[in-house]
């Protein structure tokens, strides 16, 4: 049963994912030619002093692009299923409803891995290319924050499109954006070393709303 | 065992009562038309059946598990067709069967794969290019592939034009020729269901008004008309009388009136009489299904 919900999902954003694994993966191409341009043209170690004093990194640009496939994957994944109730059908089906939502989410987690799996290996194979060893250790950190953000949007957006109700919506909507938005306050040197736990932790949280809210579906509380 | 039993079931929107102290029970092989009034309370309790509405109170026992809390072995003997046949638009007609058969231990695509040979689709055409016609016979095929003990159609009529619901009609008869299956379906399209349903439940704010064999309902309620009178004509204020505690309805006309309710004629005779209605002219006149519907619940 849960291959036959990968096999509804895959066919149904196989399109859109494929696209948003090659804008990201492209993108990610263009910061690591344009970290060897500025290898080129200036001394490495101006390129390393420029990271641990003046919080320059390469693939500060990349920082959104986890959020926006949050964003779009959580969009193209439930507004089909939440338009006239078509959610209806996936709640009917022979399996548990939670485990169906869960199966849903997790889905939708894989396929929100995969397609940042491309960025982060360049990011990685940059970072032993170009840096230091003792540098490679900061970048993933540094990168964590922003794909952390891209899960936790993704299962925010899960969450407010299976809500039925505008006030949890709302409230889901601030929560996600206020907490959210304390991942990507700092990308310098070091920043969120010791936090990266209890951040991890606030996203994985959020996958238990969109239950919360298909929950509520089920039982009809608006 | 009733296929389902609705147990004193009542629910409020806010403060506007949806469903008051409603009961009533389907038995197996039966096909049941449930029927009323928009608003009448037919959606909440189809909803409350699929446990997507938990009722303020009463329960409701499907093939007898309280349907907020159905295993997934019972909701897999249960078909259920969303108003307005939805289904997911993105797979063609092999793809959704695919996707479906997996979920259902005891699937014969046969029966979908016959429904589907008689549709002008082409074998990939994806289900939201479908007219709503040929979308509503992929809705019912899969539901009846899953060969299910229960099938639930909420508005199975919903924008399907007469040929579309004389076939979906036809379909779900042949479907249920063999008395195992049950049907519980709503529609708006009351003609449609004359010479289908075994059983009808009318809803009228948010109550059971009628629950008996449409058989019995057939037999029993009576149609009158009668030539209106000058006598007639002045008498009623407003157009129709509706006296709700004898179940009696008189639909006044410019040249002719008609009365309906369950009684004999001499009893009808009696009422207009009291009501000082001259009705020499009374004869008894056929009477529809959806006469009796309309006689029931008023056009208002």
């Amino acid at each position: 049963m849960p291959t036959s919900l990968l096999y509804k999902e895959w066919l149904k954003l196989r399109l859109a994912w494929t696209l948003l694994l090659v804008g990201g993966a492209a993108f990610a191409i263009f910061l690591f030619f344009k970290l060897r341009y500025v290898y080129t043209i200036n001394d490495p170690l101006d390129v390393w002093n420029a990271w641990m004093t003046k919080a320059w990194l390469y693939f500060r640009a990349y920082q959104y692009a986890p959020l926006t496939l949050g964003l779009v994957l959580g969009l193209l994944q439930y507004l089909p299923e939440v338009q006239a109730h078509r959610i209806r059908l996936v709640l009917h089906l022979p399996l548990g409803e939670t485990r169906a939502i869960a199966l849903h989410l997790a889905i939708g987690a894989a396929l929100l891995t995969a397609a940042l799996i491309p960025a982060v290996a360049l990011f990685t194979i940059s970072g032993i290319c170009y840096f230091p060893a003792e540098y490679l250790h900061n970048i993933l950190t540094v990168l964590t924050p922003p794909i952390l953000v891209g899960y936790g949007a993704y299962f925010a957006t899960a969450a407010i499109l299976l809500e039925t109700n505008w006030r949890h919506r709302v409230l889901y909507l601030l929560l996600a954006t206020g907490g959210l938005r304390l991942f990507m306050m700092e990308n310098a040197y070091d920043t969120y070393e010791r936090i990266l736990a209890p951040l991890a932790l606030w996203t994985f949280a959020l996958a238990l709303v969109p239950l919360y809210s298909s929950y509520r579906f089920r039982k009809g509380l608006r | 065992m009733p296929v389902i039993e609705c147990d004193h079931l009542t629910h409020y929107y806010g403060d506007k009562p949806a469903l008051l102290d409603v009961s009533w029970t389907l038995q197996p092989g039966r096909i049941c038309g449930l029927l009323g009034r928009n608003g009448a309370g037919k959606t909440t309790t189809i909803n409350i059946l699929n446990s997507f509405l938990t009722p303020r109170s009463g329960r409701c026992l499907l093939l007898g598990e309280d349907s907020r809390r159905l295993t997934p072995a019972v909701k897999s003997r249960i078909g259920y067709l969303i108003e307005g046949h939805i289904q997911y638009g993105f797979f063609n007609i092999h793809q959704i069967e695919k996707f479906y058969s997996r979920f259902y231990p005891h699937w014969n695509p046969a029966i979908y794969y016959h429904l589907m040979s008689k549709l002008d689709i082409t074998p990939r055409q994806r289900i939201a290019t479908m007219s709503c016609g040929q979308r509503s016979q992929v809705a019912l095929g899969l539901i009846l592939a899953q060969n299910p003990d229960l099938i639930i159609f909420d508005d199975y009529s919903m924008g399907l034009d007469p040929g579309y619901r004389r076939l979906f009609i036809e379909v779900i008869r042949d479907y249920a020729a063999d008395g195992k299956r049950s049907i519980l379906l709503t529609s708006h399209i009351i003609q449609d269901l004359e010479n289908l349903i075994d059983d009808c439940i009318i809803y009228q704010n948010g109550r059971v008004l009628i629950d008996t064999e449409t058989a019995r309902l057939r037999a029993d309620f009576r149609k009158y008309t009668f030539a209106t009178t000058p006598a007639v004509t002045g008498f009623p204020a407003i157009a129709d009388i509706h006296d709700e505690p004898a179940g009696i309805h008189l639909e006044r006309g410019e040249k002719q009136s008609a009365l309906y309710g369950f009684l004999e004629e001499h009893t009808a005779r009696a009422w207009l009489a009291a009501k000082n209605i001259p009705a020499e002219t009374l004869r008894p006149a056929p009477l529809t299904l959806e006469d009796t519907f309309i006689a029931l619940t008023g056009k208002y």
